[in-house]
């Protein structure tokens, strides 16, 4: 399927740039606002992704790869949100050698009570402290969490070493579960 | 078992957030940016330039190139190995010279070279020239230029000057030797 598609795309034809993108812009789309939380930026990176991948395919840069069509994109979307973080300068303000938070991972949901409050109002909780993460710590959560990458992987991505890896989820834990305070002992939202 | 019931996110402390990120609304219009995508990857035109910078990024130009580049290196080898008159073992350099084992040396209008026999060598001319030292004899090949030979004193080996096809060994203690005919004015004395 994903050789047609290749194919399709290779040869210019129109359906398959459509079809490309029905097929994996909603996932591009969610992974970019999840590592950016803005839309526009989002937008633009998935549009670049796709752009690219396509350019790449019709001139011959594209070789296949090891994984899948998806995996490739996925990865391409990941760098370019990196780089755009770091093109903004967010990757290294919050890294100080000598402020040492201790990398235990605290969980933030961890008293979070199971009666009173239903699940919606949890994620919209959650929702909110997420969007209050500084752009760095909000990446790393989302690399660590969604993608499942190993604190290596994601020191090698952003190009960090791992204590800072460790520190920046500490520290956006810790925020996260400051934010989510009042939710946990008072049952409202923050 | 009288367990309280465990909250689902108790399990995984990241389950909840993973939800939540998973679920979130993304406020993109994907209409759009659909629209915005086939508008531009239709509108690109592809010149055979952008093919060729395509194909020389590709793994079979690496191979291409590797594989040349391998050959390069045998026949640059090869010719080193066929050229080299004689193994360093079989010689007794002038240390200065050690260098240019068995290659020419090039040296300008002017200076002088002092071997380890006492010979000198005046260079009267833009000169390139291998040295040969061994038990036996001591060898100069001219392969350009003109040299002033002031013969170090030495029985055991006679001193061979070689331009061209032609030997000349020294006898006496001082001769000029070059590439170039050498104009005659008048006969020199013997």
């Amino acid at each position: 399927m994903a050789d047609n598609l290749e194919n399709g795309l290779q040869q210019g034809n129109p359906a398959a740039f459509e079809r490309l993108f029905d097929l994996y812009a909603d996932e591009l789309l969610r992974q970019a606002y999840q590592m950016l939380g803005d839309p526009t930026d989002a937008e633009d990176i998935v549009q670049d992704a796709l752009v690219g991948f396509v350019d790449a395919l019709r001139t011959g840069r594209f070789h296949g790869g090891n994984g899948t069509l998806y995996g490739y994109l996925k990865t391409t979307v990941r760098n370019l949100c990196i780089n755009l973080i770091r093109q903004r300068g967010h990757l290294h303000i919050f890294h100080r050698p000598d402020c040492n938070v201790p990398h235990v991972e605290i969980d933030p949901l961890r008293d979070l009570p199971s009666g009173p409050l239903d699940s919606w109002q949890i994620q919209q909780g959650i929702e909110r402290a997420i969007e209050k993460l500084p752009a760095v710590q909000r990446a790393v959560i989302v690399m660590r969490i969604m993608e499942d990458l190993s604190y290596q992987q994601i020191a090698h991505e952003l190009g960090i070493s791992i204590d800072h890896v460790k520190n920046t989820l500490a520290r956006a834990r810790k925020q996260m579960r400051e934010d989510l305070e009042p939710l946990i002992h008072e049952g409202k939202l923050p | 078992m009288n367990e309280k019931p465990q909250h689902p996110i108790q399990n995984d402390p990241d389950a909840l957030i993973r939800t939540t990120l998973k679920t979130m609304r993304i406020p993109v219009d994907k209409g759009r940016l659909r629209r915005a995508f086939l508008k531009e990857v239709r509108s690109r035109r592809y010149g055979p330039m952008v093919r060729l910078a395509g194909w020389l990024s590709s793994p079979s130009a690496a191979f291409a190139g590797a594989m040349a580049y391998a050959l390069l290196v045998c026949l640059y080898v090869g010719n080193a190995v066929s050229h080299q008159p004689l193994q360093q073992s079989e010689l007794g350099w002038y240390s200065t010279l050690r260098l240019s084992l068995g290659q020419p040396v090039l040296f300008e209008n002017g200076k002088t070279l002092l071997l380890e026999d006492g010979s000198e060598l005046t260079c009267l001319d833009s000169t390139i020239l291998a040295i040969s030292f061994t038990d036996s004899q001591r060898c100069i090949a001219l392969k350009k230029g003109t040299l002033d030979i002031h013969v170090g004193r030495d029985l055991q080996r006679q001193f061979v000057a070689v331009v061209g096809k032609t030997r000349v060994i020294a006898t006496g203690t001082r001769f000029v030797v070059s590439t170039t005919p050498i104009p005659r004015e008048e006969e020199v004395e013997p």
